[in-house]
């Protein structure tokens, strides 16, 4: 009985194909794990921007509203130079917590010090409407961008 | 023959291993992005719920609270002012407010007078009256902080328990506006029976017989008059049968995520106004 073994022509040809087909997988496989990263880091950044809307939201609905000579005097949420201002009530006493967007993080800073609440932040916009309505966006460097209308209660900020 | 199919057979394992390897990796990348969208999404319609509770609580106030009635043998003011649940978009979401009549309650500023001491437990009364800071407006967070093993917030589903929180105990906006000075108020109709008879005895009013009927058949029963025609009432006791403050608990379910609130609303000129709001912490 003769074995016949592969040609030269065969086995040049079938790794030619090998090769071939190795780095268009290898390639794409590359390529599933940039974006793979890229979308665990876009990812990242919006759970972590949702929680620091969940947070702006929580600060701007709790809160004392009863008609106050203060409360007469200094709106609830107010925003001052690109900074959100939120006059609340924490642990029972009267506290004023301040977002603000510096140096790529935004902080969130109450009495007792500045706390960064999320990073990569290029445009952090605060918006008071005159129907009571509170906007605020997000984005990041990558274009990601969260937003959210929240409703400041007890009537209007003015 | 057999080595060329052997060959062809490691080229397509290869490439699938491959290919299998990459496309897992895709698929969860995208997963993760898809729920995380979807998490934020809950997060957002449970921010959007929570204005619209309010309507409804405004709602209630503007047209049930007139009529609130309880029988004698109620232990806390506390009515249903929803209980709804739906799914939509296969997540599952429920909406329950109850809401607490704050003058159905000890004042918070007679939890010192003998009258009124046997309704709140030594313990919780001593802490409170640390907690109540002349300069800050009484309110269940201040009270929970100081809280040491004892229920402050009353629960999502309450039930004739035993045991009572304080927030369905003690008023925190009763009196308003919040003076220690100005005349704290009971009203008849929402009231547990003990408090309704001591807030009699301290009026100098009778007439407890016409109050018990009347609430046992759910309506509303008026303000005695005074007895030995005094027009005004002593002690700084002001009955009355129905009440201008409410506090409601709102708790918001999508999921497993959850958010519960305590809102203070009172009836201020022609309006409800939300006057306090509290996360209940978990």
């Amino acid at each position: 009985m003769t074995r016949r073994g592969l040609t030269l022509i065969e086995l040049v040809l079938s790794l030619g194909i090998l090769s071939l087909l190795a780095s268009l997988c290898v390639s794409w496989m590359m390529a599933s794990v940039d974006t793979s990263s890229a979308r665990a880091g876009e990812t990242r950044w919006l759970t972590a921007a949702g929680l620091t809307l969940d947070q702006i939201e929580r600060d701007v609905q709790t809160g004392d509203w009863a008609p106050t000579r203060e409360r007469r005097a200094v709106p609830k949420v107010g925003v001052e130079d690109g900074s959100l201002v939120i006059r609340t009530r924490s642990k029972g006493l009267r506290s004023t917590i301040r977002y603000r967007a510096e140096g790529g993080m935004l902080a969130r800073e109450v009495p007792e010090g500045p706390a960064r609440v999320l990073g990569d932040v290029t445009r952090f916009v605060p918006e008071l409407n005159d129907d009571a309505t509170l906007f605020v966006e997000v984005s990041s460097n990558s274009g990601e961008s969260v937003s959210r209308w929240i409703r400041i209660p007890g009537g209007s900020p003015k | 023959m057999i080595a060329r199919r052997g060959i062809a057979l490691l080229i397509v394992l290869a490439t699938l291993v491959v290919s299998v390897a990459a496309a897992a990796i895709t698929a969860r990348a995208i997963s993760l992005h898809k729920a995380t969208s979807e998490q934020l999404n809950v997060a957002i319609a449970l921010g959007s719920l929570l204005p619209a509770c309010d309507e409804v609580a405004i709602d209630w106030l503007d047209t049930r609270s007139k009529l609130a009635s309880l029988p004698a043998t109620a232990p806390k003011p506390v009515f249903t002012v929803l209980d709804d649940e739906w799914t939509w978009d296969s997540l599952g979401y429920s909406i329950k407010m109850n809401a607490y009549d704050q003058l159905g309650m000890v004042p918070w500023s007679m939890l010192d007078d003998a009258r009124f001491r046997a309704f709140v437990p030594s313990e919780e009364r001593d802490s409170i009256g640390q907690a109540l800071d002349a300069e800050a407006i009484p309110g269940l967070d201040a009270w929970w902080m100081v809280a040491d093993g004892w229920c402050v917030f009353p629960a999502e589903l309450d039930t004739e328990s035993e045991t009572s929180a304080l927030g369905s105990l003690v008023a925190t906006h009763n009196p308003m506006p919040l003076d220690r000075r100005a005349p704290a108020a009971i009203n008849l109709n929402t009231a547990p029976w003990p408090i309704v008879e001591a807030a009699l005895r301290i009026s100098g009013r009778s007439g407890i017989e016409r109050i018990r009927s009347a609430r046992s058949k759910g309506e509303l029963a008026p303000v005695p008059a005074l007895d030995g025609g005094s027009a005004s009432d002593p002690d700084g006791i002001v009955l009355v049968s129905t009440s201008p403050t409410w506090s409601i608990r709102t708790d918001i379910r999508a999921g497993r995520v959850h958010r519960a609130w305590w809102s203070v609303y009172t009836h201020t000129e022609r309006s409800w106004r939300l006057v306090q709001r509290l996360a209940i912490p978990e």
